[in-house]
């Protein structure tokens, strides 16, 4: 009976033992074997909002600099007057078979009066309006900051876009926010330092004879690729 | 008696062996000496050519205009799509010939209906369906007549007083309703003209104009933007083309410059036989011939005249009297300039050349020296003798007095000036190898500069320069074409690209030819013009 006890007071033991060593967490084991436990604290633990990026184009920075200056970028009766930071046009991308496919161009404005550090860039933020609100609009095939509405450049903009809205009757509502990097650091102010501009572009649909082009170019390849 | 016998049979027996001696003499002298009868005027009496001045026609190239060339040919649609047609491709030839054949000589003998400010131009390419055409410099229009073989005695209005010159041309097929009528548009330094011509029975239908642009989507023409519908770059002409497409390549060959079989690569006395027969042509024995061994340059030269040849072969040409006082007109100088030339391309590597620049010489009253512009002055005398001034300040030419140097036809400013007669002209010619201009790098200067001048008048070239070469294509690759990935190379290199009135007035691809060397491979450059003057940057290879 003894023999039985404690044969069941050592598999108990084992048992325990196992189990604190399969859910114990990492430790790390210094020389000599001691082992100090280390309490590692996930970021999932930490608020959102007390991670502040260092940067608008690191992870989540687009989204805190927007929440900071939601007022200046998102208010829908403001606008600047003047582009006097950069200038911006809109362009159907013809070598894309989607007529919703748009080339944003442009270029920052040579005489523009914003101190500039050596070096700086200009951001562009790019928002469609959808439902009454503006939202951000994501490029496309962009090389850097990917799937993002952000665009930073020394002097030209280029960027890739898909439109929402296809024929004359719906307009796609653009907005192009843009600032010089170096100005996150202070203040943002409409037309001192941020230029804001709303733009409508109208997708047109294809003609009837682009649709058959477009259609047996697409049958072609196919046939091609099946070769 | 019989002493007196004795000497006189000796001194017969002395002049004898004398008179062998020196004949001896001479033709040891006549057989190791290169040059022929140095006596011109003898040559005068047993020959019916006197050398450069009479120019014979058949030389000249079959089709006269096609000593110019369009840079580009652009097809665009109402929106912004354009397309720039592939160089020498089927398109292209069909639409140059339409054009050079048909509607060319009928900008000569008609008069424009309507005339526009150079700041119309825009509306002109934006909303319309057109097909441009592009051309390196402008034109002159004083050689429109005997480029498109018209005669201008029958016309009622002279050539020059229509417009100056031809920078660009535009068909706007959908201009006028009626086909027989086609409306064209001509950019000139002056302002823009609009032509409303009836379709000659030769010519294309108009239908042809409004072209399939999904095909030549798919046949790889390059998409084209405009700079004032893109990049709105402040600094740079707003009418600019570029390309606006990401993965926008150019299919460009690179070439090797070398020289022509005629032309040896190191002189010597042995095998200078064939670089005279190309060069001098039937006056090869009449010339002095002189080899300076240290610096490889060989120079035939006799009263009137000195070609001198390095070994790069540059030929530098010099009429040693001068343009003289007499005036030319540019037409009848720039015959004798092409005269000139095609009298030797086929011999030096017959490789095409295109018309570049126009310049007119006139001259400084007060000092009386005649300067002429595009001339490299080459080493022991200047360009042409001085005239003196006192010939010159009374000299009047078809009732004009010439005063200054008058340039025309160069760079895009309303400054340029038809010059109808002046004391001579300077055509500058640039290679053109599959559609592509090649310029040079002048090894003094570091500018780039058409590889060939030419300085002429009514009667003869008193000078030319000639960097001759020939070309093979070595290697075929693709490079970028994106304007922002060139854009940013070029203000690292020319910072001065972003002042306003130094932008880019102009942008094209092509090959450049260094001055000294031969035997290397030109690789393609972008061309930027930027206040008259021309800058090159190398292109990228495409996917680096």
């Amino acid at each position: 009976m003894k023999k039985r006890f404690v044969f069941l007071l050592v598999l108990l033991l084992v048992v325990m033992g196992s189990t604190l060593t399969a859910l114990a967490e990492n430790t790390e084991t210094p020389l000599g074997g001691v082992i100090s436990e280390k309490i590692v604290t996930s970021e999932k633990n930490i608020p959102p909002e007390k991670i502040i990026p260092s940067d608008i184009t690191s992870p989540g920075g687009i989204d805190y600099f927007a929440d900071k200056f939601a007022d200046l970028f998102f208010d829908q009766d403001k606008a600047s007057e003047q582009n006097f930071l950069i200038s911006v046009a809109a362009n159907r991308d013809l070598k894309a078979n989607d007529p919703l496919r748009f080339i944003l161009n442009g270029s920052v404005r040579l005489d523009s009066d914003i101190e500039k550090e050596a070096d700086d860039t200009v951001i562009v933020l790019l928002y469609i309006k959808r439902d009454g609100k503006f939202v951000p609009l994501n490029t496309v095939d962009a090389k850097i900051n990917k799937d993002t509405n952000l665009v930073e450049t020394p002097l030209l903009l280029y960027a890739k876009v898909k439109l929402d809205n296809l024929g004359n009757d719906k307009v796609n509502e653009l907005r192009v926010i843009a600032f010089c990097k170096s100005q996150l650091k202070g203040k943002l102010e409409m037309d001192k330092n941020v230029q804001i501009t709303d733009m409508k572009v109208v997708a047109r649909t294809y003609t009837v004879m682009d649709r058959v082009r477009i259609g047996f170019s697409e049958v072609t390849s196919i046939f091609q690729n099946l070769k | 008696m019989r002493e007196a016998r004795l000497r006189e049979k000796t001194k017969t027996v002395v002049l004898v062996c004398l008179v062998l001696t020196s004949l001896l003499q001479v033709g040891i002298h006549w057989s190791r000496q290169l040059q022929g009868n140095p006596f011109r005027f003898l040559s005068g009496l047993f020959q019916t050519d006197t050398g450069e001045t009479i120019v014979d026609e058949r030389l000249l190239k079959d089709e006269k205009i096609d000593y110019i060339s369009p840079n580009r040919i652009v097809v665009s649609d109402e929106r912004s799509g354009r397309w720039a047609l592939a160089l020498e491709g089927e398109t292209w030839r069909t639409a140059w010939q339409d054009l050079k054949t048909q509607y060319l000589p009928l900008l000569v003998t008609e008069k424009w209906d309507k005339q526009l400010l150079r700041t119309t131009w825009e509306q002109v390419i934006v909303g319309n369906r057109t097909v441009l055409f592009e051309f390196n410099r402008p034109i002159p229009a004083d050689l429109l007549p005997w480029l498109t073989g018209t005669n201008v005695m029958r016309l009622a209005i002279p050539i020059a007083a229509t417009f100056p010159d031809i920078e660009k041309i535009a068909v706007v097929p959908k201009g006028s309703v009626n086909d027989n009528l086609n409306t064209l548009y001509v950019l000139s330094s002056d302002g823009v003209y609009r032509f409303t011509l009836e379709r000659p029975e030769r010519a294309l239908q108009k239908n042809w104009y409004l072209m399939d642009l999904a095909a030549l989507d798919q046949e790889g023409n390059q998409l084209l933007s405009l700079m004032g519908e893109t990049y709105q770059l402040e600094s740079a002409l707003q009418d600019l083309l570029i390309s606006n497409e990401d993965s926008g390549l150019l299919d460009m060959p690179v070439y090797e410059a070398s020289l022509p079989g005629a032309i040896p690569s190191v002189f010597t006395t042995d095998n200078l036989q064939s670089l005279q027969e190309s060069i001098l042509l039937n006056r090869k024995d009449s010339l002095l011939t002189r080899l300076d061994g240290e610096t490889g340059v060989v120079t035939f030269s006799d009263w009137e005249n000195t070609y001198r040849v390095d070994s790069s072969a540059n030929l530098a040409y010099r009429y040693l009297l001068g343009a003289g006082t007499k005036g030319t007109s540019m037409q009848a100088a720039f015959i004798q300039a092409v005269a000139f030339l095609e009298k030797r391309r086929s011999k030096l590597g017959n490789t095409d050349l295109v018309l570049y620049d126009v310049s007119a010489q006139g001259s400084s009253v007060q000092t009386g020296l005649i300067e002429p512009q595009n001339l490299r002055p080459i080493s022991g005398f200047s360009a042409v003798l001085p005239v003196p001034s006192t010939v010159l300040a009374q000299t009047k030419i078809s009732g004009e007095e010439i005063s200054g140097n008058i340039t025309t036809g160069s760079g895009r400013t309303s400054s340029a000036v038809s010059s109808k007669y002046a004391l001579s002209f300077t055509f500058t010619f640039a290679y053109r190898i599959d559609g592509y201009t090649v310029l040079m790098q002048d090894e003094a200067t570091g500018s780039t500069i058409p590889p060939i001048s030419v300085t002429a008048i009514a009667d003869r070239v008193v000078a030319c320069n000639w960097s001759i070469r020939t070309f093979t294509p070595v290697a075929r690759n693709s490079w970028s074409f994106f304007f922002p990935s060139f854009y940013t190379q070029a203000l690292e290199r020319f910072p001065f690209l972003e002042e306003q009135g130094k932008g880019l007035s102009g942008l094209r691809n092509g090959y450049l030819l260094p001055e000294m060397r031969t035997g290397i491979d030109l690789f393609p450059q972008w061309f930027l013009e930027s206040d008259h003057l021309t800058y090159v940057l190398p292109m990228q290879q495409g996917g680096e």
